[in-house]
């Protein structure tokens, strides 16, 4: 089975702005629950000056008390993240997934950042496709559907504390007076 | 923010400081790369500040990820198939790929 959680928002910030904003989305005041981040690994590549990052998040859920029950207490939840930015083509793109309980059900969440089409230099687009799919871990497709169907509401509730928390750190980030480039 | 483990979060600030500030000059148009010289200077002014500090960073979350029971396998499931294969050996872009393609280089870390 599968379910899917799709969005498109934006920001009233350049792609710039925003693309520089991921990497202190956290801490924020509606992330309480994001624990780590690390990064695992990191490339600049000097030809297409693209910029791919891999991330490890440590999250606190709190689960339901039937989720505890099977599948124990609280915990800490980790996520695997991938993002791309590449700046000749003004595009930022996250993949995501749970690596915790994923022998269960996998959420898979892509996003792309771009500049607006209604106003490229001041706006950032912003889309969001997450694929939910219970595994079958559990062998009772009752509990799986349910699992599948708190996952979707959970994410959705998620997703909307996620975006004011980038708000708020979109709003307040300041940035540091460049030098010019020097001369090649 | 906090490192997965805390004997990492000054490696993990340091390195963070380094990368942001560099990422910020990178991206912000008033200094940001030009031309394909510009883009090879700038990444090896990266290379340059924050090599050192992401090697002794990842080395340490990397002790860190081993020392939690099953978290290394679940990074290496997750790695064996796209789209989240291949990403970091600098083979393209992955995440266009729309699943395609990369399977059979995972699992190289």
């Amino acid at each position: 089975m599968v379910q899917w959680f799709k969005s498109e928002q934006s920001f009233a910030y350049p792609w710039w702005h925003t693309t520089v904003g991921i990497w202190r989305k956290y801490p924020n005041p509606h992330s309480a629950h994001v624990k780590t981040v690390d990064v695992l690994n990191r490339i600049v590549d000097p030809k297409t000056g693209d910029v791919k990052t891999e991330r490890i998040i440590g999250v606190q859920q709190s689960a339901p008390a039937w989720a505890v029950k099977l599948f124990g207490a609280d915990s800490t939840a980790y996520v695997l993240e991938q993002l791309h930015v590449s700046p000749s083509t003004q595009t930022t793109r996250c993949t995501s997934i749970n690596l915790s309980l994923a022998q269960y059900l996998t959420c898979l969440e892509r996003i792309a950042y771009t500049p607006h089409p209604a106003d490229p230099q001041g706006k950032t687009a912003f889309s969001q496709v997450a694929e939910i799919v219970s595994v079958g871990g559990l062998g009772w497709k009752a509990a799986e559907r349910k699992l599948e169907e708190h996952s979707v509401r959970r994410f959705g509730e998620n997703a909307g504390r996620g975006r004011e928390g980038f708000e708020y750190v979109l709003r307040h980030l300041k940035f540091a007076p460049q030098p010019q480039p020097a001369a090649a | 923010m906090n490192s997965i483990d805390p004997s990492c979060n000054d490696l993990k600030h340091r390195y963070d400081q380094c990368f942001n500030t560099w990422f910020e000059s990178y991206l912000n148009p008033s200094s940001a790369p030009r031309t394909p010289q510009e883009t090879h200077a700038k990444a090896d002014e990266y290379e340059r500040s924050c090599g050192e500090l992401f090697r002794e960073y990842t080395e340490c979350v990397k002790r860190a990820i081993k020392s939690k029971e099953g978290l290394e396998e679940l990074i290496d499931n997750a790695w064996s198939e796209p789209p989240f294969a291949g990403f970091a050996s600098g083979d393209g872009c992955e995440a266009d790929a729309g699943g395609e393609g990369e399977a059979g280089k995972g699992g190289k870390r």
